[in-house]
């Protein structure tokens, strides 16, 4: 009868059991879930059980994800749709969050900080352009308020911490156009058709690079972005998304995010010159245009240029390392820098959508006294991913989860999934 | 055969219908005020009688089902032996509570027992 009435074993109705999922999934702590729970849906349960429910549908969807990798590896795996997209896009990144020792008992041992990785699956609609449509780069690239924030933002949401700098104020924005002007390059690019974002969904894991590999794979297979007209995967230039893109995205454009250049070249040339913030900053313009505009081999020379003086300076150590870790990065990336020709296809040249990915699922899992078993931080990634996705899987999933059957009276305390 | 009859599904509704009068009384008592004076005491006592309702509806619902009771042969979930229904008209009617949106509610269903795990299980069927 449970089967019919799609009940599962835990006492809860389908309907109470989303909610106790979505709160233990979405909400910053499985105690704010269930004082969430109390308040709003008038459900009394504990921040345990909240945590033991959510967990063990987490753990149902990736056993879900983990048989559609398996099929992906021996090449079984179908499309659940019938039309290709457009244009898909994959973006890739990594975040952070604090585990714990495992069975060490109550109380946190052994902490350390460890990755999740996550996958951004867009899709856009078709846009293409005779011309690229964005020569100029945006305003806000040569505010250097803005870069600094956008710098110091950066870091945050990356790193394990993050403390607050102190502003630039001896610079202002470089631009040198009348606010007249500005409004009607405004009001121009306003009036142009843009790349529409049409569905996102998401897949995110603490799980190696070789299996997140073969995850967002499957993701892409289901979703038939292999078969989309163009397809691009874009990454930070960390050292294992090209490999991972190579692997599992041959044929596919591989764009290097311009937020991570940015940050670099903003970096380079701030240590270049350290005592005079207006020739980093003409250093930093210069470099940025340049990279806009695709002219890589000028970036990498005015970083040469740079690098090579700083090396006849004994004192300047630090500064040259940065400059010359900025300049390995673009020379590493090079092939990936050709941002005109990305504009005119309509492919997005940043991954700012991965990165606010990293951010909403930091909210869930990334905070002070938030440690994780590596089981259950698995589990609440899936829950988080699936109701980041917008195809509509957090529901459905429940409309077809694998139930297992309940021990009634003296109970066994077994629960086995049904494959 | 159906687990409810034409005749006992009419008293069954004549059952729900007292109910509803009972929470209709409740509500509006013998003044059409009974009391109630903010908005909060008229939402939370109509809300409390609503639900009260709807677990009503659902779990008559569910005991009016002909799956409470199947008989066909199936597996404990421990051992993974069969256990058999030699007969299904006397299959064990365990009660299973269910928390819901609205609360809790009760409906039976069939049990079957492993003998040698000593355990009660339900049948997915």
């Amino acid at each position: 009868m449970d089967e019919r009435l799609q009940l599962g074993g835990e006492g809860y109705s389908p309907g109470l059991l989303k909610k106790i999922e979505y709160a233990g999934g979405n909400a910053r702590s499985f105690e704010v879930g269930a004082q969430t729970l109390e308040r709003l849906a008038e459900c009394s349960i504990s921040a345990r059980h909240v945590e033991r429910l959510t967990e063990r549908l987490g753990k149902e969807r990736a056993t879900v994800r983990d048989v559609a990798c398996a099929a992906m590896q021996v090449g079984k795996l179908r499309s659940a749709y019938k039309q290709p997209p457009a244009v898909a896009v994959v973006m890739l990144d990594a975040g952070k969050a604090q585990f714990r020792q495992e069975d060490a008992g109550p109380g946190v041992h052994g902490p350390r900080w460890g990755d999740t990785k996550v996958a951004c699956l867009q899709t856009y609609t078709d846009v293409g352009y005779d011309k690229d449509p964005q020569p100029e780069p945006p305003e806000k690239f040569l505010d250097p308020k803005r870069v600094e924030r956008l710098c110091r933002e950066m870091e945050r949401v990356r790193g394990p911490g993050g403390e607050k700098q102190a502003e630039d104020k001896s610079l202002k924005p470089a631009t040198s156009q009348k606010p007249q002007r500005q409004e009607k390059q405004k009001k121009k690019h306003r009036r142009r058709k843009r790349p529409e974002r049409l569905v996102r969904t998401v897949v995110a894991t603490t799980a190696k690079v070789e299996e997140f590999g073969w995850m967002v794979s499957a993701e892409a297979m289901q979703r038939k972005m292999y078969a989309a007209k163009k397809r691009a995967v874009v990454g930070d230039g960390g050292n294992w998304i090209e490999p991972l893109g190579q692997m599992h995205f041959p044929g596919w454009l591989q764009i290097l995010d311009f937020l991570h250049l940015l940050v670099h070249l903003y970096a380079a040339a701030r240590l270049a010159f350290a005592k005079s913030p207006r020739a980093a900053w003409k250093l930093y313009e210069q470099m940025l245009r340049n990279a806009w505009g695709g002219k890589v081999q000028a970036v990498i020379d005015a970083l040469r240029e740079q690098a090579k003086r700083l090396r006849g300076n004994s004192s300047a150590g630090d500064s040259c390392r940065v400059v010359e870790l900025a300049l390995a990065y673009v020379e590493r990336n090079r092939e990936r820098m050709d941002y005109p020709r990305y504009r005119r296809m309509g492919l997005p040249a940043s991954s700012a959508p991965v990165e606010s990915l990293i951010k909403q699922i930091n909210h869930r899992v990334k905070g002070s006294e938030q440690f994780w078993n590596s089981g259950g931080l698995e589990a609440v990634l899936q829950v988080r991913a699936a109701y980041l996705s917008q195809d509509g899987r957090a529901e459905e999933f429940h409309e077809r989860r694998p139930r297992g059957p309940a021990v009634g009276r003296n109970r066994a305390g077994l629960h086995q999934p049904t494959s | 055969m159906p687990r409810i009859t034409a005749k006992e599904l009419k008293a069954r509704r004549q059952d729900f219908l007292e109910e509803a009068g009972m929470a209709f009384d409740r509500m509006l008592g013998s003044d059409g005020q009974n009391g109630l004076v903010t908005f909060e005491q008229r939402e939370d006592r109509a809300c409390e009688l609503g639900d009260a309702l709807t677990r009503r509806l659902l779990e008559e619902h569910l005991a009016a089902d002909d799956a409470t009771d199947p008989g066909e042969e199936v597996d404990c979930p421990i051992c993974g032996r069969p256990v058999p229904c030699e007969s299904p008209e006397e299959v064990e009617l365990e009660k299973r509570q269910v928390q819901t949106r609205r609360g809790a509610v009760e409906f039976e269903r069939a049990a079957r027992r492993c003998i040698p795990c000593r355990r009660v299980f339900f049948p997915l069927g």
